[in-house]
């Protein structure tokens, strides 16, 4: 019998006890119950964890949180954000309770978890078990309310409730039914107008004065999946196997507990979703857990949204792993790709500055070829990419992928438009590893004519994944320019703009004058203004260029020497830029840049002056 | 004598349904008492961020945002001020755009809700729950039904399963209809389990699919 508990005692011993964990979780909560249980963890918990508010709901209730980080009384803006929202509907009560248990594991295991505390104390976590304070509590308020989904908006014509979760503004308004309805009586009305309730705008907003988000997590319930975008179309988003590759690590986590596996697809469409929203605006991660039960089973009626609250704490424990999961991922640098030569591993490698990043991000020195550039159209080059473990353990099972494609502003990794050099799966010990590729130089030109192409390089590993597309955000992912001989000889370079967001953005394009040889000069010419101007645009008073969805623009520059320049004489030319999305809310710039190397193949010519 | 006892029942009935639609018009009023001396106006807009952005740039609330149209209470400061970003508003019939969801109450038949052009929103015994615009539901008064106001949690979805073959189904023709609650596979295809109303159920069988109607939630009443 003693030697049965053995092992156990043996582990208490090695990792420390935690805090006792004191919430009831044998039963549900009533609102006021998680309000105030809230406000026992940050009263334990005083130097880890704070009460926060986010804004008020339609019935004017505080929608309320608690941060959990170390300095909890700071804003520390070089940390990481993560966020967990329980409850855009009322009567998905589970979701809330799975927000609490995640906060008391957080701060219960935060003084004796080694491994976590040091994650946690990279990040500011925000958990905001109610979104929906109102409709919780008219849910709550009788047995014949308990399916209530939307919030309690007076619609005006004798009905109530938005669904807040069709209420985003990305793609609002385009189904009906399941995906959004217009009629006010429906379960999910969608409200009169995008982020017409103060609970989603208060969201959007708190996310947008987040300084360094990595990671939002909306649960719902029920069915047991475990989405993530886009919910308003079957197609994928950009960056689809970022997401997917979290989705399915965190699906298998899950089942790794209580052996229930949750499901990717939902087989309906969804508008005007939240993590729709945030991918799509900011590349900010968002996934949609969709808890116990998988079927319509639990006391009454309303079933599947009223479980059986023994369904609580396994619902609370098997998603406790995917949740860590994604900590670690926002918090703990272990695999990583430099971005530059002084990156030293903190996100972000870079920041908009308003007139340019702060540093050169796609100029990543773990990436290089053999031969050096400029390479030679059509040949087989070697290319590396060096990972850096952090770790003091083999990361067996990692993944290494290089892709190439047409350099341009606002370029990300993985993206629609890249093309996979290759895919390797090495075991990465302590320390640095080389990991190569057999590539073979395009022949052509980019898109645009020029021989010029951009390698992105993404390293992940279920213990370490990329939480973004973009490269600055992500010490997974690093970038660099590679240039065949011919774009080296000539002084007419072009610049590129994609716009992968599905809404119209601003658009700005810099050149990094600084590192410029004295006399040289990189014209960018005015792109004339549209004969339509954007609506959008005049509305937020923007005045630069505009570009829509899915648009490339293509742009000359020249780049002017000086007259005592020679054959042969190089220098790199930083082009960077960002689009700023066109939509309402705090408008997150998106960008990256490139890099050409120009050699004069020619003394410099210049067009003859007019006499 | 009898004929006139039928006359003065017929006028009270009227003066009756007349009353409650004036309660509820009041009703709709004193939701928008800022609003109740302007008028409602339409512009075009793209889409629901640039409804949004008019809202958040020109503080101009919609009031209803629908397909490319996006209804406000305006005036000639609001108008012109969307003038000046290129939009052209045109004066609305508040009464011909907005809807109310009321219970009606009445002996007569379905058809002249459906010939006014009302929806039918649930199908009760004793009374109807329809959506229609303001003018909608004064022609229907005239046509002595009684109007009268939801009562607290009305309309309660009608909780349903039905089963579907194609999985194209799920997506293309319930989810528009339907409050998807959950999807299960079954031999016999996709169990859908969901919350609608009579209108969506309606299509729905007209489609010829079968729809089960499953016992509500424990304390409505209907």
């Amino acid at each position: 019998m003693r030697a049965k508990y053995l092992p156990a005692i043996f582990i208490l011993l090695v990792c420390g006890t935690p805090a006792a964990a004191v919430i009831d979780f044998t039963n549900f909560h009533t609102p006021a119950q998680i309000d105030s249980e809230l406000t026992n963890l940050a009263a334990t918990h005083p130097t880890i964890a704070q009460i926060f508010t986010i804004g008020t709901s339609v019935e004017g209730r505080p929608i309320r949180g608690i941060k959990i980080s170390d300095n909890v009384a700071t804003n520390e803006s070089d940390e990481g954000d993560v966020v967990f929202v329980g409850l855009h509907h009322a009567r998905e009560w589970i979701s809330a309770e799975v927000s609490l248990y995640l906060a008391e594991y957080l701060l219960t295991h935060y003084a004796t978890d080694a491994s976590l505390q040091a994650c946690m104390n990279n990040l500011e976590i925000w958990i905001i078990p109610v979104l929906n304070p109102d409709g919780y509590i008219y849910s709550a308020s009788s047995s014949a309310n308990r399916c209530w989904r939307k919030n309690r908006r007076n619609n005006g014509d004798g009905t109530f409730g938005v669904d807040l979760n069709r209420n985003y503004s990305f793609q609002w308004g385009l189904g009906s039914g399941s995906g959004g309805s217009p009629n006010t009586y429906d379960d999910t009305y969608r409200g009169p107008s995008a982020f017409s309730e103060p609970e989603t705008t208060a969201l959007r907003d708190f996310v947008g004065t987040l300084q360094n988000p990595k990671a939002v997590v909306s649960y719902h319930s029920y069915s047991e999946l475990f989405l993530r975008p886009w919910s308003y179309t079957t197609a994928d988003p950009p960056g689809e196997p970022t997401l997917a590759f979290i989705a399915q690590n965190n699906i298998s986590r899950i089942a790794a507990v209580h052996a229930h596996t949750y499901s990717e697809t939902i087989w309906y469409q969804s508008f005007g979703e939240a993590t729709d929203f945030f991918w799509n605006e900011t590349r900010l991660a968002g996934f949609t857990p969709e808890l116990r039960p998988a079927s319509a089973t639990g006391p009454g009626s309303c079933a599947g949204f009223a479980p059986f609250p023994t369904e609580i704490i396994p619902t609370a424990e098997e998603n406790l792993p995917a949740a860590l999961a994604l900590i670690k991922d926002a918090g703990c640098r272990i695999l990583w790709i430099k971005d530059h030569n002084t990156d030293n591993g903190v996100e972000p490698s870079a920041v908009w500055t308003g007139s340019g990043w702060s540093q050169a991000f796609w100029v990543s020195p773990d990436i290089w070829s053999v031969p050096a550039p400029p390479l030679t159209a059509g040949s087989v080059v070697t290319l590396n990419v060096r990972v850096h473990n952090d770790s003091a353990t083999t990361m067996n099972g990692s993944t290494v992928r290089a892709y190439y494609t047409d350099p341009r502003v606002a370029l990300e990794f993985p993206n629609p438009a890249a093309i996979l050099i290759g895919q390797q799966t090495p075991n990465l010990a302590p320390g640095d590893t080389t990991v190569s590729f057999s590539w073979t130089v395009p022949t052509g030109t980019n898109i645009w004519g020029e021989h010029h192409w951009c390698v992105g390089a993404i390293v992940s590993h279920p213990d370490d994944r990329p939480l973004t597309t973009q490269i600055q955000r992500s010490n997974n992912i690093g970038g660099r320019n590679f240039e065949t001989t011919e774009a080296l000889t000539s002084q007419n370079l072009t610049v590129a703009v994609t716009n992968f967001l599905e809404v119209p953005a601003e658009y700005f394009v810099t050149v990094d004058r600084k590192t410029l040889p004295k006399g040289w000069e990189v014209i960018v010419p005015r792109i004339p203004p549209r004969a339509k101007p954007n609506r959008k645009a005049l509305l937020l008073g923007v005045k630069g260029n505009i570009i829509e969805p899915g648009e490339t623009i293509v742009q000359p520059v020249r780049v002017v020497v000086p007259p005592y320049s020679k054959k042969g004489e190089a220098t790199d030319i930083h082009v960077s830029g960002v689009l700023v999305p066109l939509v309402p809310g705090k408008r997150i710039p998106v960008g990256n840049g490139y890099t050409f190397r120009l050699l004069l193949g020619a003394d410099p010519t210049y067009p003859k002056k007019e006499k | 004598m009898s004929t006139r006892r039928n006359q003065l029942t017929h006028v009270a009935v009227v003066l009756f349904c007349l009353c409650l639609l004036g309660s509820a018009t009041v009703y709709t009023q004193n939701q928008r008492s800022e609003t109740r001396s302007q008028k409602l106006y339409r512009i075009e807009v793209e889409d629901a961020d640039e409804a949004a952005l008019i809202e958040q740039e020109l503080k101009v609330k919609p009031e209803l945002v629908r397909g490319r149209s996006f209804y406000y209470y305006g005036n000639e400061n609001i108008n012109r001020r969307l003038q000046e970003f290129g939009y052209h508003p045109s004066v609305e019939d508040a009464d011909s755009v907005l809807t109310r969801v009321v219970r009606v109450v009445g002996k007569g038949t379905e058809a002249p809700l459906r010939e006014i052009g009302l929806t039918i929103v649930l199908r009760e015994r004793g009374y109807w729950i329809a959506r229609g615009t303001l003018k909608q539901l004064r022609a229907l008064s005239r046509a002595e039904y009684a109007i009268q106001d939801l009562r607290k949690g009305e309309p309660y979805p009608r909780q349903v399963r039905l089963t579907v073959t194609k999985l194209s189904d799920v997506s293309d023709v319930v989810a528009p209809r339907i409050d998807i609650h959950t999807v299960q596979k079954s031999k016999e295809g996709f169990v859908v389990f969901g919350g609608a109303f009579d209108e969506s159920l309606d299509e729905l069988r007209a489609m010829g699919f079968k729809v089960e109607i499953l016992p509500d939630p424990p304390g409505v009443t209907r």
